[in-house]
């Protein structure tokens, strides 16, 4: 751990709120995304999170993102005839993502960040503190 | 066939006592710890340095090079607060009266 120590664990939580931030925005650009009902619907991403403990005696120091959760791509098949990817039946694969659930995770994301910069900023003035002792 | 077992290597010389030695146990000097320090602050420096290029490139992440630069800067101002303690009493043991 270097000397302030603070910084890369407040670093590594905004890392990964930025990662979730990506995550959803993806999902949400592909969330009107159409496919044949032979292929595979948009299957939406969720960061899995994991503690680091590079530390020796097991203490935390820090987030990672273990990998990208993909979800169902079965999706919802509807009828649109009028899609050039329909079937002979007019039926189209569309991915099944909840906009609202989609906007609901941003804000999440959103707080996680901040709340990781409001971490890192008062340890920045705790260690501004420290060096003014003695004056 | 047993091979022929290689003679020892002759013993290192022993260090006379006192001399460099002493030196070294008295832990270094003001002027090698104030090398070091500001080496650790250059390389902090370096990596600030190189994060914002690569920030700047669309390479990295904002937050990264500003933590970094952050981190910079208060070992900087650490640097330069443990100096001026030093040299302060420095200072004053200079300024002894008899």
């Amino acid at each position: 751990m270097s000397l302030f120590g603070a910084f890369n664990i407040s670093a590594s939580g905004i890392d990964a709120a930025q990662t979730w931030i990506n995550t959803t925005a993806g999902n949400i650009a592909n969330a009107n995304d159409v496919a044949p009902v032979s292929g595979k619907a948009y299957q939406a991403q969720t960061p899995v999170y994991t503690p680091t403990t590079s530390l020796p005696d097991g203490s935390g120091d820090g987030v990672a993102v273990a990998g990208i959760d993909l979800g169902d791509s079965t999706g919802i098949v509807e009828s649109d005839p009028t899609s050039p990817l329909a079937n002979s039946q007019g039926l189209v694969r569309v991915p099944d993502v909840s906009m609202g659930q989609q906007l609901v995770n941003l804000v999440q994301a959103q707080n996680d960040y901040q709340a990781n910069t409001a971490a890192l900023e008062r340890a920045k003035t705790a260690y501004q503190a420290a060096l003014t002792l003695g004056q | 066939m047993i091979p022929p077992i290689a003679p020892l290597p002759p013993l290192p010389a022993t260090p006379p006592a006192g001399g460099a030695a002493a030196a070294d146990a008295s832990g270094g000097t003001f002027s090698n710890a104030i090398t070091q320090a500001l080496d650790s602050v250059q390389q902090t420096q370096t990596t600030a340095s190189t994060a914002e290029a690569q920030a700047a490139a669309g390479q990295g992440s904002v937050s990264d090079a500003l933590i970094d630069a952050t981190d910079a800067s208060l070992a900087t101002q650490v640097t330069v607060a443990l100096t001026n303690k030093a040299v302060t009493a420095f200072t004053d043991v200079m300024n002894l009266q008899f």
